[in-house]
């Protein structure tokens, strides 16, 4: 906290646009009347966008997030495709992208010699961040799907250079079969079935969270031997990146593909809702160029009190990933999906939510990881694992407070986020790794403002400033210091 | 790079304070409810003051307070017709027919409220409403916005209608304040006779987004039109200019005669209009 008050004091000209950037949206505040409207099914149901959004994209609100477990249905004939009622300009296709300017900072990079040794890194640009298609609803009664679909953009994405395409989600899904083995009534949602690609029922939501595209959640990304550079970082070849290979799953929000079942159960008892989610997935992850064939499986199931927990009410949860990761390319053959040598892995977190006023809601996570000593090879795929190898145990957690005033200087559409990632090694997978390294703080700052220029449209004043440290990772051992600010519009329709 | 983004920023600053200070931000003043009826879990009509809206300030704009009768409101409620929006793509819509914008039980409820409300507002009150109903989707539907008299026209404000919230804290903002809309124009009033949309002067705030509809209703010529059997109940033309149906009900020639009666006595109509009216209706029989 010392050094990181020291670093917002030096760099005062980061206070300082913080705070013009809120003056400029205090006043911006008091011009725009209030509207959230948008994607897919705003326009299906004629929702404003906080019916199911936290006042808008991307988090959900609870009544969202029922939607949401119940196959975007409402469980009336509204859902239809071929609803006679739907709006006659409904498609089911959202667009949504990020647009402003980025400023990131290295510090302490351990340059050996030289006129920048010891010095700072900067880049700044205006440019945009990602651009997301998204489709989601209903194919049928009780049938949804999902599909996100990032095109390959040759523009520089921040100055990072193009960006390659991909596909993170992609799934059908099959509701309320539990009709058919004799339990539960009409639309209970207690046993659904989803195959494909699809983000996991995380203990918090890495997609939905409002600094998903500049400061994702550490615990979701981090692997141990490797310094954490948060994703949104270029790669910086003067941090010592890597002190010993890991062959371990290197995100838990990246979209996985597999097979769920999951089922929502209101709880009288508690006023609010069991929800279990239980997976299995082919763990893709590339050895060399060959993509994996290990399998893992992950269940999360958590139980709220009076609410869901997110804007009423409070959640408990607790989950677990356990499974195998490969090691070795297969000598027999080039194709996809064939790497071999696969090493356990397990990670187990709690977390917890609570509310307060139907306004703030804090909540975190912890989680215990443990990889395999047999995932640590020296360097690569099919290396010789190293002799003085250990299992990698880390613990980690975050704790978040999001604050969305209903009303602010006399509008609406506020939302302020505060949240603090850390990570501290237990055992490194190499024995001759000093103990901490790698150990990571982040704190993230962040205001957005929503305002619109129509009904059919969502966008916001996106403000956030991201500082890490990473421990022992420069080229001489020193902490390496992250920092990034990024002001611009977020907007989806 | 930095000085030069923070000069950006300096001078966006002072652009927009400069368009800020016509445009403060719209807190609702003190409130008064003034009935029993009027404050319902579901419903409310209530007098408060909006001293940063246009009009409110304590200017005498509003000719109140101002005696209108229930069961004379029920017309000009009948009257006020909305067509919601169907989006095609983002760039364009298109309406649906139009339908009332009050259910017959609200109209009933309004009718009797807003003339209660009325007859105790002061010059410098709106009349406020909140309406909550169960939407086809099961959750709540808000309609809220606000009323004043100046002149001869009664001004409706319509900030929200149907619009469904699911967050409580927004159900609280839109109770607390009925005149600041929740969404985008989802909806449009369709203009019937003796109607006219008011248009916001340009400010810095239209270039963000709309404002709340504000409809003039000539309330004298509405309950005139509403006496004549022959004429039917009040009209209203869709985008095609083909009439509507409203929602009052037809009057037998001596209910008529009674009504335009009571009209001139309460100081509703003109005896020049009463006398015009009279004619026609006897010219009919």
């Amino acid at each position: 906290m010392i050094r990181m008050m020291r670093f917002l004091s030096e760099r005062r000209t980061v206070v300082v646009a913080l705070g013009l950037v809120a003056l400029v949206s205090y006043e911006w505040s008091a011009l725009a009347p209030k509207a959230n409207a948008i994607p897919a099914f705003a326009r299906k149901y004629n929702f404003a966008c906080n019916v199911c959004h936290v006042p808008g994209f991307p988090k959900l609100n609870d009544f969202g997030n029922v939607f949401r477990d119940h196959g975007f249905q409402l469980g009336s004939d509204n859902d239809l495709p071929e609803f006679e009622g739907i709006q006659m300009g409904y498609w089911p296709v959202s667009l949504r992208s990020t647009v402003g300017y980025r400023t990131i900072t290295y510090s302490q990079n351990g340059a050996v010699s030289g006129p920048q040794a010891g010095g700072d890194v900067t880049t700044g640009s205006f440019g945009f961040k990602t651009l997301n298609l998204l489709s989601y609803g209903i194919l049928a009664k009780n049938v949804s799907f999902g599909l996100i679909y990032n095109p390959a953009l040759q523009s520089a994405n921040f100055q990072t250079g193009a960006s390659q395409g991909d596909l993170p989600n992609a799934f059908v899904r099959l509701n309320n079969l539990e009709r058919f083995v004799g339990g539960g009534t009409q639309n209970s949602y207690l046993l659904n079935v989803k195959v494909g690609k699809y983000e996991p029922e995380l203990p918090f939501s890495a997609f939905r969270n409002p600094t998903q595209l500049n400061t994702p959640i550490v615990i979701y990304n981090y692997q141990a031997g490797s310094a954490y550079a948060s994703a949104n970082f270029p790669n910086n070849n003067r941090v010592n990146a890597t002190a010993y290979s890991n062959n371990t799953l290197s995100s838990l929000q990246r979209g996985q593909p597999g097979i769920e079942v999951a089922g929502i159960k209101e709880t009288k008892a508690t006023h609010g809702y069991f929800r279990y989610s239980l997976n299995a997935f082919s763990n893709s992850q590339a050895v060399g160029n060959q993509g994996g064939r290990g399998y893992y499986f992950y269940g999360h199931a958590t139980q709220s009190f009076d609410g869901y927990g997110i804007v009423s009410g409070h959640r408990v949860g607790m989950s677990g990933w356990f499974g195998d990761a490969p090691t070795q390319t297969n000598s027999l053959t080039t194709s996809q999906g064939t790497a071999t040598g696969g090493q356990k892995f397990y990670r187990f977190s709690v977390d917890a939510s609570t509310t307060y006023d139907g306004q703030v809601n804090l909540f975190g996570a912890y989680i215990h990881a443990n990889d395999s000593s047999e995932l640590m090879p020296t360097t690569g795929a099919n290396a010789t694992p190293i002799q003085n190898r250990q299992d990698a145990i880390w613990n980690g957690g975050f704790v978040e407070l999001d604050w969305y005033p209903p009303q602010l200087f006399g509008t609406t559409g506020w939302l302020f986020l505060y949240r603090y990632d850390l990570v501290r090694n237990e055992q490194q997978g190499n024995r001759a790794v000093r103990g901490d390294y790698g150990n990571v703080d982040s704190h993230v700052w962040m205001s957005r403002y929503f305002f619109h220029f129509s009904s059919r449209t969502d966008i916001a004043w996106h403000t956030e400033y991201n500082w890490f440290s990473t421990r022992a990772t420069g080229n001489n051992g020193q902490d390496t210091i992250g920092q990034m600010f990024f002001t611009g519009f977020d907007f989806a329709l | 790079m930095s000085q030069f983004v923070l000069l950006l920023f300096l001078l966006a600053g002072i652009w927009l304070h400069q368009g800020c200070s016509a445009a403060p931000p719209h807190e609702p003043g003190p409130t008064r409810i003034v009935c029993g009826l009027c404050e319902e879990t579901d419903r409310f009509v209530r007098l408060q003051s909006h001293p940063n809206r246009p009009g409110g300030e304590a200017s005498g704009r509003f000719a109140h307070p101002f005696r209108l009768s229930s069961e004379d409101w029920i017309p000009v409620l009948a009257s006020i017709q909305v067509q919601t929006r169907a989006a095609a793509l983002v760039f364009f819509s298109t309406k649906q027919p139009a339908a009332p914008a009050f259910s017959p039980a609200e109209v009933e409820y309004l009718s009797v409220t807003l003339s209660k409300a009325f007859a105790e507002a002061g010059p410098e009150e709106w009349v406020v409403f909140g309406l909550s109903q169960p939407g086809a989707s099961g959750i709540t539907e808000m309609t809220t916005g606000g009323w004043f008299l100046e002149g001869s026209n009664l001004h409706l404000v319509l900030a929200n209608h149907r619009c469904p919230v699911s967050m409580p804290g927004v159900r609280d903002l839109l109770a607390r304040d009925p005149l600041t809309p929740n969404t985008g124009r989802a909806f449009d009033l369709a203009v019937g006779p003796h109607q006219q949309v008011v248009k916001d002067a340009e400010t810095l705030a239209s270039l963000f987004g709309p404002t709340p509809w504000e409809l003039a209703i000539d309330y004298r010529a509405v309950l005139l039109a509403s006496v004549a059997p022959s004429e039917g109940p009040a009209k209203v033309r869709d985008e095609g200019g083909e009439p509507q149906a409203g929602g009052s009900k037809k009057l037998s020639i001596e209910e008529s005669l009674a009504l335009l009666k009571r009209l001139r006595d309460q100081g509703l109509i003109t005896d020049a209009d009463y006398d015009v009216k009279k004619k026609q209706l006897l010219d009919r029989f």
